[in-house]
Parts: C-alpha cells; sequence; structure tokens
C-alpha cells in the first residue's frame, strides 16, 4: 500500500482524518494503512496533540448586556438623520479623508458656477434671424398659391393663354 | 499509541443526517435574515442569538482582547443590520458573517488597534475561563498546568500570521469546510489548505512538547 504522505494529499487527509471529517470508507482505508505505517502514525499522533491543545482554549461567556448595548446602538443610529449617518461612515485607508475632499469639491464647483456669469448666446441670435427669414419667405409664398387659387377666370386665362 | 485517535466515528447515515440538518439550518438563516429585509425584528433577534457567540469566540481569538472582541462583534452585527435591506441569500449567512468578522479583526490587527488596551496574557490566563474538571474541583496544581497550558496554546496561536489563524479558527472551532473558508477568506481552496497545512505544521512544531 502507497503511503499517502508521499502525495500532495497527504497532509490533507492526515487533517480529515485528526478532525474527523474524513468519509467513512476512506477513515476505514486510512486506519488499515496506519496500522502498518510509522510515519503516518507520528504525523497523527503530531497533529492529534495540536488538535487537542487547542482544545484548551475554552470559549468565552457572552456578555449579559450584550444584546442589549447592541440594541441601544440600532436605535440611537435609527433615531439620527441621513445626514448624521452619512457623515458617522466608519471609512478606513484612502477613503477616510474622501468625505471632507468631496465635500470642498462640491463647494468649489458650486461657488465656480455661480460666480461665473453666462456668456452672451451668439448662436442663439444667429439661429433666431436665420429662422425668421426662412418662415417669411414660406409665408410669402403661401400667399402667392392662395392668391393665384382666387384669382377670376378670366384674369386667370389672359394670364395663361392656352 | 492509539491508532485511531477517535473511538466514535459518525455512520455514513448519521452524516448524511448532520448535512440535511446543517442544509435546513443554512436556509433557515437565509430566511430569517430576508425576513429581517422585510423588517422583521423578531428574526434578527434569532440570528444574533444563534450566531453572537461563535462570532465573539472568534474574535477573541483573533484580537486576543475580551473588550476589543466585544466591540467588534457588536460592528459585525450593527453592519448586519445596516446591511438588511440590501441583502441577498447569494452565499451562506454564515460565510457573510464571518466575512465581516474576519475583515473587521483584521483590520483591528493591522491598525495595531488593539496593542492600546492589549491586556497581558498572563494576567488574561488567571481572569479567562477555567474548565471545570467533570469529577470535582479542579486542585490548585491542576489549575496552573492548565493555565500555564492555555498560555502556550495562546501564544502559538498569536505567533501565526493573521490569516492563517483566521483559517485555523474557523477550521477547528467554527468546524468550516474549505469551501467556507475560502469564501470567508475570499481566496481558492486550495489556498486555505496551504494556509491551514502551514498553520498546523507551525503549531506542531511549537506545540510538540505538549504531550
Amino acid at each position: 500500500m502507497r503511503c499517502p504522505m508521499e502525495a500532495r494529499e497527504g497532509a490533507e487527509l492526515v487533517l480529515a482524518y485528526c478532525s474527523r471529517r474524513l468519509d467513512p470508507d476512506k477513515s476505514e482505508w486510512f486506519e488499515r494503512h496506519l496500522a502498518a505505517c510509522v510515519s503516518c502514525q507520528e504525523t497523527v499522533a503530531a497533529q492529534k496533540q495540536v488538535w487537542e491543545a487547542l482544545d484548551y482554549w475554552d470559549a468565552l461567556p457572552i456578555p449579559r448586556d450584550f444584546d442589549r448595548r447592541l440594541e441601544w446602538r440600532i436605535e440611537a443610529e435609527e433615531r439620527k438623520p441621513w445626514s448624521q449617518r452619512l457623515t458617522g461612515l466608519r471609512l478606513t485607508g484612502w477613503l477616510r479623508p474622501a468625505i471632507p475632499i468631496a465635500s470642498m469639491a462640491a463647494l468649489a464647483l458650486a461657488v465656480f458656477l455661480v460666480r461665473t456669469p453666462d456668456p452672451p448666446d451668439t448662436d442663439f441670435q444667429a439661429r433666431t434671424e436665420t429662422t425668421e427669414v426662412e418662415q417669411a419667405e414660406r409665408a410669402l409664398e403661401d400667399l402667392e398659391m392662395i392668391r393665384q387659387f382666387t384669382l377670376p377666370p378670366r384674369e386667370a386665362n389672359a394670364r395663361n393663354p392656352i | 499509541m492509539s491508532l485511531s485517535p477517535f473511538s466514535a466515528k459518525p455512520s455514513a447515515g448519521e452524516r448524511v443526517n448532520k448535512d440535511m440538518v446543517a442544509v435546513l439550518a443554512l436556509e433557515r438563516d437565509a430566511e430569517l435574515m430576508l425576513r429581517v429585509r422585510e423588517g422583521d425584528s423578531l428574526s434578527f433577534s434569532l440570528l444574533l442569538e444563534k450566531h453572537r457567540g461563535p462570532v465573539i469566540h472568534f474574535l477573541y481569538r483573533m484580537v486576543l482582547n475580551q473588550a476589543i472582541a466585544e466591540e467588534l462583534a457588536q460592528e459585525v452585527f450593527l453592519r448586519v443590520y445596516r446591511s438588511r435591506a440590501t441583502y441577498e441569500p447569494t452565499a451562506k449567512f454564515t460565510t457573510w458573517l464571518f466575512r465581516i468578522a474576519t475583515h473587521l479583526a483584521l483590520n483591528s490587527i493591522r491598525d495595531g488597534r488593539n496593542e492600546k488596551l492589549q491586556e497581558s496574557l498572563d494576567r488574561e490566563v488567571v481572569d479567562g475561563p477555567v474548565r471545570q474538571v467533570a469529577t470535582g474541583e479542579p486542585n490548585v496544581e491542576q489549575l496552573l498546568v492548565r493555565q500555564a497550558r492555555l498560555l502556550e496554546v495562546r501564544q502559538a496561536i498569536e505567533s501565526l500570521p493573521a490569516k492563517q489563524r483566521a483559517a485555523v479558527l474557523m477550521h477547528k472551532y467554527d468546524e468550516m469546510e474549505y469551501s467556507q473558508i475560502a469564501g470567508v477568506l475570499n481566496c481558492s481552496e486550495s489556498a486555505v489548505k496551504s494556509l491551514l497545512f502551514r498553520a498546523y505544521e507551525a503549531l506542531r512544531a511549537r506545540l510538540a512538547h505538549m504531550a
């Protein structure tokens, strides 16, 4: 039987075995191998020792007022207006100065927009004049067409002799 | 030497049952969080009751300071509550929860926040929880041996790089699978295996004499 520790998966196998996460078939196979392999016996013993040593570190008792304190914090946060909630954001690293910088930039932009007078719109004037001329020409053409339709037949024949 | 370190092994049926219970529990967590999203505060209380213990213990073992661990745990659940409106059950709830906790713990360690309040390891061991011996009250000698061992374990864990420490704590105390640890640490499963093997190797070297 080839020793699993010779392969890359060996350490994974030992770890899974010692933490009881190996499926029963594999576990049985590994135990048969373990009976004959001194190297694996040593590794398993050492890993078991670490596993048991870590058991010494018991969990802490949960503080009695944990839930109440959290409730207060949630209530306090919900009472805050949105602006305070925004300023209360905890930013870390390079994001920390983001809010003051963004505020300053917004303020500077607002001042720039308010104080800069609007330039005269010359294009608008030119566009308006062109449109007025075109409209006048179209109106004159329409009038001429109407006039031709309303002329008395004699005058019309005199004008267009066949 | 005993070849089988653990006498009682779970049968295939027991494992299937355990997996089913785990799946149902996961779905329940996501369901509860979706109810929190709808404004049900009772569901938040249920989630808090179920997960505050593991989160506090994980944070305590990460930052090695009780006061900071409790403060960070408060922040974890506050962030969960704040994120309720945008919560989508795309990952396991515990993966999401521990990702927040790990992020806060790693930031705290990086910022050296715990150094200011770092309590003496010796003092904490004396003040820390002491497991009662089942047969009766431990005598002074037993207590001293136990405290010395606990101190060694803490120092061994503390000596690990922060990410290895997080991986070991989730693997050992929270019984997470590689895939879940990978989800929390935002890395591949093979990276998690590598982290764990290196961490356990270092721990074996440090704790070898504790047989």
